[in-house]
């Protein structure tokens, strides 16, 4: 029995959670999550957690990396943007780095997602890279639905397609598969550097998933603190991934 | 302040265990981890109040606090809450009362090392546990 598992089912039960997922690290989960989470509040309320214990990222994408969550009789109060709530373990303890044995990593995931008070009925939930305990804890909490990203490098697509064939034993929907920073926009020409899409494409094909390329844009190192300003191409492909935006309509 | 989402969730979890027996519960038994101090008197007014209307409004809830082991897993000494204490009023004195342990104990290793070798790496038992449940079979 345990009490906060259950607290954190019940909460979470009947949302809608996207989980941003990738078996290899610095591929742009963190990036996309937010981007993703911000857009979508601009159509309704939206939650984005951030469930990366050790690489937090979300709060300093946004320029919160110093502030503290307030704690109310419900919970873990989220940092507001306009209709965007965040939620992020970073905002527990501040700027200091943490470091737990694997049987607190879940504790610690289990008791956030209880204790938050995540109101919105659409989650985006930051997940670390790679497949561990915050993977199962997240998923003996709720079945999300993944979206998974990659680069379009060899050694990316490798990594990720053991994480894909996981989900797909797990039935785990996924529906998105994202080469992030695919190629760059060169006048009119396009440069490929981590190489050609096509084993994305057949790593697509094989898993059923919908392939989204996006560009790298090297604006968007300026917006590192302050997310929420951003309007650039990356924003305006995201609003393209539809499916998650006419679940939002529905 | 996140007593009463503690009780919730303990009413909840009873709630679906006496559910699922069909049995009603006489008495629950919640130990919570010295670590975390919550407040007893907000965690029993909890209760009382959140119990009401469900089918644990003539259920008893007994809290009580339990001290914790460390189980330090680098030189495998075993340690109490009072050998790390010291380490940890930094802790509660910079994060003032919603600091990081009373909301996730867990954290714990994060803030203290294991007095004997230094590590951080030292695990323990700091859920809130349901430790015992009297009841008896609706029909
Ligand atoms: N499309 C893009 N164009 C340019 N830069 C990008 C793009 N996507 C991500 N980046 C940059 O790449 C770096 C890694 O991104 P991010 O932190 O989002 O990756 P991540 O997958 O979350 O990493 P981690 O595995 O550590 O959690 C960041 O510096 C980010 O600004
Ligand atoms: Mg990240
Ligand atoms: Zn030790």
């Amino acid at each position: 029995m345990n009490p906060m598992l259950e607290f954190a089912r019940k909460k979470f039960s009947g949302k809608k959670v996207l989980a941003v997922l990738s078996s290899k690290g610095g591929v742009g989960k963190s990036t996309l999550a937010s981007l993703l989470a911000l857009s979508l509040s601009e159509m309704g309320s939206v939650a984005l957690l951030d469930l990366d214990i050790y690489g937090n990222s979300v709060t300093k994408l946004f320029g919160m990396q110093n502030k503290l969550h307030k704690v109310s009789k419900e919970g873990i109060e989220p940092f507001k943007l306009k209709k965007l709530s965040i939620f992020s373990i970073n905002g527990l303890i501040g700027d200091r780095y943490l470091i737990l044995p694997g049987s607190q990593e879940r504790s610690v995931v289990e008791s956030f997602m209880a204790l938050s008070n995540v109101e919105e009925d659409t989650v985006i939930i930051d997940m670390p890279p790679g497949m561990g305990e915050e993977l199962l804890t997240l998923t003996r909490i709720v079945k999300p639905e993944a979206i998974v990203v990659t680069l379009a490098s060899k050694l990316s697509i490798d990594v990720v397609r053991k994480m894909l064939e996981y989900l797909k034993e797990s039935s785990i929907r996924t529906r998105y598969f994202i080469v992030n920073m695919a190629y760059i926009l060169s006048g009119d020409r396009k440069i490929y550097p981590f190489g050609s899409v096509e084993e994305a494409e057949n790593l697509s094909k094989l898993y059923n998933l919908k392939l989204k390329v996006l560009p790298m844009d090297p604006e968007i190192s300026k917006f590192i603190g302050q997310l929420q300003y951003y309007d650039g191409i990356l924003k305006k492909e995201i609003k393209e991934l539809e499916c998650l935006f006419s679940d939002l309509k529905k | 302040m996140h007593e009463w989402a503690i009780a919730m969730s303990v009413i909840q979890t009873m709630e679906k265990w006496a559910k699922e027996r069909g049995v009603n519960i006489m008495k629950v038994v919640v130990s919570l981890p010295s670590l975390s101090m919550l407040d007893l008197d907000i965690m029993r007014d909890a209760f009382k109040i959140l119990k009401k209307n469900t089918v644990l409004e003539n259920s008893e809830f007994e809290v009580r606090v339990r001290d914790t082991d460390f189980d330090c897993r680098n030189c495998g000494r075993r340690f109490s809450l009072e050998e790390i204490k010291r380490q940890l009023s930094e802790v509660f004195e910079n994060y003032g009362e919603e600091n990081p342990l009373h909301l996730l104990p867990a954290f714990v290793s994060s803030f203290a090392r294991c007095p004997f070798c230094g590590s951080h790496d030292f695990t323990s038992e700091l859920s809130v546990l349901v430790d015992g449940i009297d009841y008896e079979s609706d029909a």
